[in-house]
């Protein structure tokens, strides 16, 4: 692996987070974090679709019309979810009714055009699929993240399981509920930024 | 050909959507038998759930899930018409939603607050079994919710004015948190109805 295919992989991680830098793919982060494990199962959707589609879309970059680029990027990348969406259903079947539309929206998440008209369409199809994986799991760590404090402090449960005893079945622990609302996840992504960019900061914009 | 010609263009065009077709209906068509196992399998959890037979989020398999239905709950079709049995009809295999669609299977509904335009004739409705015959009877309901319709079960003791327990199984669209709501009816669809789809 050279230091450029090193970079599409890693850089998204931290340095470029899809999520906390580039600011992408904030509706679904809200949406399906309420639980750890759908954020899991749409984290690993979007990794999947986003390696794949940033694959397909290198692979005929050199032969794609430039007048119709966006559109063909876009139905390989709704052919993928759908895809993606069929065989959730078929092998998880109730995490796939609890993300509901949210597979199909993988669609407009704003990270796969995003990174299949930036990284795509002018790099080889081999540093475009390490950037696709590289910006799905950038993804993949925030939604996770995000899951993992929604549903501990939501309902001070992890995987479902009862972490922290709640009030109403005589525990101590009070659920707040902020954190199930999709406030509570533009707090922790908010969070998230702020910590990044102090650690990092010439992330800052100025 | 040069790559700005309108015979190239339409050329790939036709060829992309040609490949993308034939991913997703491959994948359709190989995953159907899965899918439509997982559904059953789903409606017999609801049916189970509601009536109290396994406990909501409590983790069941998919064999014993069919081996609890089969041991306590007896389905059988309804005719809506004259409230009869009809034996006739396969119940495990019936599909209430398609057959609302069917002209020569439903009828026009009455007027109704749940925004219900077509009844079918038949349903298919259960009954929990026990030591002492019929312990509860599990109806299938339908009506419009906050953003979609909605569909469940209601389950019913014997003197069937006693509502021993409801589940909401399917709601086209927003965030679904299956089996969270026994009891609590349209609340708690309420509530989780307002996660719903924003794109961008």
């Amino acid at each position: 692996m050279n230091r450029k295919q090193k970079a599409a992989l890693l850089d998204p991680l931290f340095n470029d987070n899809p999520i906390a830098t580039q600011v992408l793919g904030i509706c679904s982060a809200l949406a399906v974090t309420t639980k750890l494990e759908t954020s899991i199962v749409m984290a690993i959707a979007v990794t999947v679709v986003l390696s794949l589609s940033n694959l397909s879309v290198s692979l005929i970059r050199n032969h794609v019309p430039p007048s119709i680029r966006i559109i063909v990027q876009l139905t390989i990348i709704a052919s993928l979810v759908i895809v993606t969406d069929q065989v959730l259903q078929a092998f998880v079947y109730d995490i796939s009714k609890q993300l509901s539309v949210f597979v199909g929206l993988i669609i407009t998440n704003c990270i796969l055009m995003g990174r299949a008209e930036a990284f795509a369409m002018q790099n080889p199809p081999l540093d475009s699929l390490l950037d696709g994986i590289g910006n799905g799991l950038g993804y993949s760590l925030i939604l996770i993240a995000v899951g993992f404090f929604r549903e501990l402090f939501g309902a001070g449960k992890l995987f479902g399981y009862q972490v922290l005893p709640v009030v109403t079945e005589g525990g101590w622990y009070q659920p707040n509920g902020l954190f199930v609302l999709s406030p509570g996840a533009f707090f922790l992504i908010g969070l998230f930024i702020w910590v990044l960019r102090t650690r990092k900061p010439e992330l800052q914009e100025h | 050909m040069p790559k700005h010609s309108n015979a190239y263009i339409v050329g790939f065009a036709a060829t992309v959507c040609l490949a993308c077709s034939i991913v997703v209906a491959s994948a359709a068509v190989a995953l159907r038998p899965l899918q439509a196992q997982n559904k059953a399998l789903d409606r017999q959890k609801q049916v189970l759930r509601v009536a109290g037979l396994i406990e909501p989020g409590q983790s069941v398999d998919a064999a014993e899930v069919q081996r609890i239905f089969a041991e306590r709950i007896v389905a059988r079709a309804v005719d809506l018409a004259t409230g009869e049995y009809d034996d006739e009809l396969d119940p495990s295999t019936y599909d209430q939603r398609k057959a609302v669609k069917d002209p020569a299977a439903s009828r026009p509904a009455p007027a109704n607050n749940a925004g219900l335009l077509r009844v079918p004739n038949r349903a298919v409705v259960y009954q929990k079994t026990g030591d002492g015959g019929v312990e509860m009877l599990i109806l299938p309901i339908e009506g419009k919710g906050l953003w979609s319709t909605l569909y469940g079960f209601i389950a019913l003791a014997p003197d069937t004015t006693t509502i021993e327990g409801i589940t909401f199984y399917a709601r086209p669209a927003g965030l679904r948190r299956p089996g969270r709501r026994r009891h609590r009816g349209d609340q708690g669809a309420r509530r989780s109805a307002g996660g719903r789809p924003v794109s961008g």
